[in-house]
């Protein structure tokens, strides 16, 4: 009986690391895409594809095929963090991250060897909102106003901080005394629209929806007026992927930058794009379409130009994750950027126009 | 002179499953009374009616038709003045034996001290002690029986209805317990009404035995069993006793027993 | 025969549970090996070595973060789980003795129950409030119903020979119900506030995720969002042996209490 007993509790044991020994040697085998003559890429993005979101995956698939790419809409998997689609291209079941720009800082400076080398979204409509008379960021900071955001870290937290400092605020969101960590911006927007919280930080269509409701709503800042210089995510691979497929890389950024400077000219084919990419349940209206369309051509959402990830705007980036703590030091430019990359893609870009 | 009369009594009891509606006759007019003091035993075939005429007596179920008239009074509910020993013992679980058998003084509001002396004298009477602490799951089926017996006895009720209350017991222990139980009963002599399957129990026991016909049960013969007592062990033996035992046995054998006899 | 296999046994039966140590300990030990070589790897970037989820663990209560975040979670269980267990018990044991009830809420109930908690977060929150008054109702409706349910159905299927027995031995209508009634359904009674337990932990955690972070959903969040993936883990172990703990004491308690059935 005992020893039938102790077999019992062994077997869940040794069956564990069975699994965890079997999955650890799967990953040696696991295909690796890309090398000589290699024509796709697996891309893990890290959210959904919001509407703004849409350029890289409409670049790719429409004019892919112009350098050399032969990418379906199921070379794209969404994951539900950074922390798993970075996993997944460690297993070697994907080739790249399209994440926030700080999580890849902050990862770069944890040891993991990856660089960015195309763009994927440089802006956020993301606004500080304010109601029951806070209407500076200066009121923030009052012991009796109450602030949600997300944790330390969130995409909210970042980009508080960086309109902080591209306000020229000392203090970081780490120094509000009233604050109250909502993780989902639909949180916020409620606890703001019903007056549980005095200012939050939110997409601008939250706040027009909250302002209804609010006492005395105002947009206190909005990033994309405020700081030119932020960068929200790119594409990031590990370095020695990257220098292993570097042509590869550059075609697929290639691509990117086409969709970019295809959806800046065309507001209809922006459209089109949002039907075919977006992650979203309903189409948004043609107004709302419209005002995003404005914002994201006059503000650079979608850098097709120039590829955005300039050496001014990646240090001030770095420089907001110093602040907020996330970050011990600024990298060097060169460690976080392969720009012979994304330099090689605005040429191809070139040769095609 | 009579203490319970029952009066044409039926009972049919109506189930519904959906739609459809099946009637039971359980009972069909049954008379009958019991003298003060009397040991009286009802016999007849499984699901003539016994047990539903036990809990009428006793108030848990009421007449479809007829009455039963408890000292004259009909009786509408259960009474301090009875005291059920049921078939399956139905013993509260999570109850210790002594607690079992104080139940229905606790319900009677008797005080602690005196509870528990009678919980031990009947404990004792019914061959438990030593048992007191136990739970019901701890024992056998026929000591789960014989601590209803004494939770019915601890009442001291005027009248003691026992639905086969031997049902579960060895052969041997039935015995001993008929002879425990015909012994007890002489000390007080309350009316007692007891059911059985066991034509030699029911010689044993009874002053009066009734004979029930098949479903729907009716009274189908009376039978007076004149033995003294108190009965022993021997009179098991006696050829008067055997030749009685043949005929209830003829009697229930038919399920018209009432009309060959 | 008998007599040489029966001094065998007993002379195996002291070593059975040395034996049995053997392996578990064994086992566990095997288990940390595999999960710190896996954690080792270099690709390995959600799963951290055990050896540094321990530290995380260490430092993470020698700096006082994870004993304060306990003691928060505990304190919005306890007080979310004892609020839902006053309730539960009490309008379940209303709901299974009257009809009325029974037609009256138990249609509710039964809606209550079946809809996921954490689906509503965003529009309870505004009735709630985001703090600890909220979090607190959260645990309540993640764990109430489960003990409101399990309470009702115990006193519906109390059997009816023993409230026969109770009616038979003259009990009062309340002595029917403290001494018969309420007994019987008692099982059911403490499987409820059992499972309660588990729901009222994962109540007061999901609330700390999805309400407003705070105590381990704070830590968890935190961790995540800035890939500290060590206190991370530490903290789902953390929040795992909470519970664990805390459903082998609820299990201790019950079997206890109803030792009555398999004494
Ligand atoms: N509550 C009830 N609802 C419906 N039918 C019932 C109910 N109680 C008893 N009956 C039916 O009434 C009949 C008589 O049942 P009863 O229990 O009185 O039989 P019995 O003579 O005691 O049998 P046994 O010797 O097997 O105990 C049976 O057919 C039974 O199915
Ligand atoms: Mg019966």
């Amino acid at each position: 009986m005992a020893r039938q007993t102790a077999f019992r509790a062994a077997v869940p044991a040794v069956a564990l690391v069975l699994v965890a020994a079997a999955c650890g040697g799967g990953d040696d085998d696991a295909s690796t895409s890309g090398g000589d003559g290699a024509t796709s890429i697996r891309v893990a993005n890290t959210s959904p594809t919001q509407p703004g979101f849409v350029p890289a995956k409409f670049g790719v698939i429409t004019y892919g095929e112009n350098f050399g790419l032969d990418m379906t809409i199921d070379d794209f998997t969404t994951f539900d963090s950074h922390a798993v689609a970075t996993q997944t291209v460690l297993s070697g079941r994907a080739d790249v991250v399209a994440g926030s720009l700080v999580s890849n800082l902050l990862l770069n400076e944890q040891g993991q060897d990856f660089k960015l080398f195309c763009p994927y979204i440089a802006q956020d409509d993301f606004v500080i909102a304010g109601a029951n008379g806070i209407d500076s960021v200066e009121d923030l900071f009052d012991p009796n106003t109450r602030v949600a955001l997300d944790s330390p870290g969130g995409a909210g937290d970042v980009i508080l901080n960086a309109m902080l400092q591209a306000l020229g605020q000392d203090q970081t969101a780490a120094d509000i005394p009233g604050i109250q960590i909502l993780e989902s911006s639909g949180l916020r927007t409620t606890a703001f629209a019903s007056g549980d919280v005095d200012a939050t930080v939110i997409h601008d269509y939250q706040y027009y929806e909250a302002a209804e409701q609010a006492t005395d709503p105002v947009i206190i800042a909005s990033l994309f007026e405020e700081v030119p210089d932020f960068v929200k995510e790119g594409h990031a691979a590990p370095a020695a992927w990257l220098e292993e497929n570097a042509e590869l890389a550059a075609n697929y950024c290639a691509a990117v930058l086409m969709g970019m400077r295809e959806l800046s000219a065309d507001y209809d084919a922006f459209v089109g794009a949002v039907e075919e990419f977006a992650d979203v349940e309903e189409m948004p209206d043609d107004e709302t379409l419209r005002a995003l369309h404005t914002s994201a051509v006059d503000y650079g959402f979608w850098p097709g130009e120039d590829g955005g990830l300039s050496e001014e705007s990646i240090t001030f980036m770095a420089e907001v994750g110093v602040k907020s703590g996330l970050l011990e030091e600024v990298p060097a430019y060169e460690d976080v950027v392969a720009v012979d990359i994304l330099e090689r893609a605005l040429e191809l870009v070139e040769e095609q126009s | 002179m009579s203490v319970l009369t029952i009066e044409n009594v039926s009972k049919t009891f109506t189930t519904k499953r959906g739609r459809v509606v099946q009637e039971t006759h359980a009972l069909a007019d049954v008379s009958l009374s019991i003298d003060e003091g009397e040991f009286c035993v009802i016999i007849g075939a499984s699901g003539c009616g016994k047990s539903t005429l036990l809990r009428m007596i006793d108030g848990l179920t009421a007449p479809s038709s007829g009455q039963i008239l408890l000292k004259g009074r009909p009786i509408t509910g259960p009474g301090p003045d009875r005291g059920v020993v049921f078939q399956h013992a139905h013993l509260l679980p999570w109850r210790t034996v002594r607690k079992n058998v104080e139940f229905g003084l606790e319900c009677l509001g008797v005080g602690q001290r005196e509870r528990r002396e009678r919980a031990a004298t009947y404990i004792d009477m019914v061959g438990l002690s030593g048992f007191e602490d136990h739970y019901p799951a701890q024992l056998s089926g026929g000591m789960q029986q014989r601590v209803g017996l004494a939770r019915a006895f601890a009442v001291e009720p005027e009248m003691l209805l026992l639905d086969e209350p031997f049902g579960a017991l060895d052969a041997q222990t039935k015995l001993v317990m008929q002879g425990e139980l015909e012994r007890i009963w002489g000390v007080r002599r309350s009316t007692a009404l007891l059911i059985t399957h066991d034509i030699e129990e029911a010689l044993f026991l009874a002053d009066r035995i009734i004979v029930m016909s098949n479903r729907p049960g009716r009274v189908a013969q009376i039978v007076d069993v004149p033995f003294a007592r108190p009965r022993r062990d021997d009179l098991r033996s006696d050829p008067e006793f055997a030749k009685m035992k043949f005929q209830l046995w003829d009697a229930l054998k038919s399920g018209t027993a009432g009309r060959a006899a | 025969m008998a007599s040489t296999t029966k001094p065998a046994a007993a002379t195996f039966d002291p070593t059975g549970p040395m034996l049995m140590w053997t392996l578990r300990i064994t086992s566990v030990i095997a288990l940390l090996a595999a999960w710190e070589w896996y954690g080792r790897k270099p690709e390995s970037f959600t799963i951290a070595p055990v050896s540094e989820v321990a530290t995380a663990m260490w430092d993470g209560f020698a700096s006082g973060d994870f004993g304060r975040a306990l003691a928060g979670t505990m304190l919005t269980m306890v007080v979310g789980y004892v609020i839902a267990a006053v309730i539960g018990v009490g309008v379940g044991l209303w709901i299974g003795v009257s009809r009325y009830a029974q037609n009256t809420i138990e249609p509710l109930v039964h809606a209550g129950y079946a809809t996921p908690v954490s689906l509503l977060i965003p529009i309870l929150g505004i009735y709630t409030g985001l703090e600890l008054r909220g979090r607190i109702i959260l645990v309540v409706l993640w764990c109430v119903f489960e003990i409101l349910v399990n309470t009702s159905t115990g006193i519906k299927e109390v059997p009816p020979a023993l409230i026969d027995v109770g009616k038979s031995f003259n009990a009062s209508k309340f002595d029917l119900y403290r001494k018969v009634v309420l007994p019987a359904a008692r099982p059911y009674i403490f499987l409820g506030l059992k499972i309660g337990v588990g729901r009222a932990i994962r109540g007061a955690v999901t609330a700390e995720l999805l309400l407003s972070a705070a105590n381990l959903g704070r830590v968890l969040l935190g961790a995540q969002s800035t890939f500290d993936i060590p206190t991370l883990l530490a903290g789902i172990v953390l929040t795992m042996l909470l519970g664990l703990v805390l459903m082998r004491l609820a299990s201790l308690v019950e079997r206890r209490s109803l030792a009555y059935r398999t004494a």
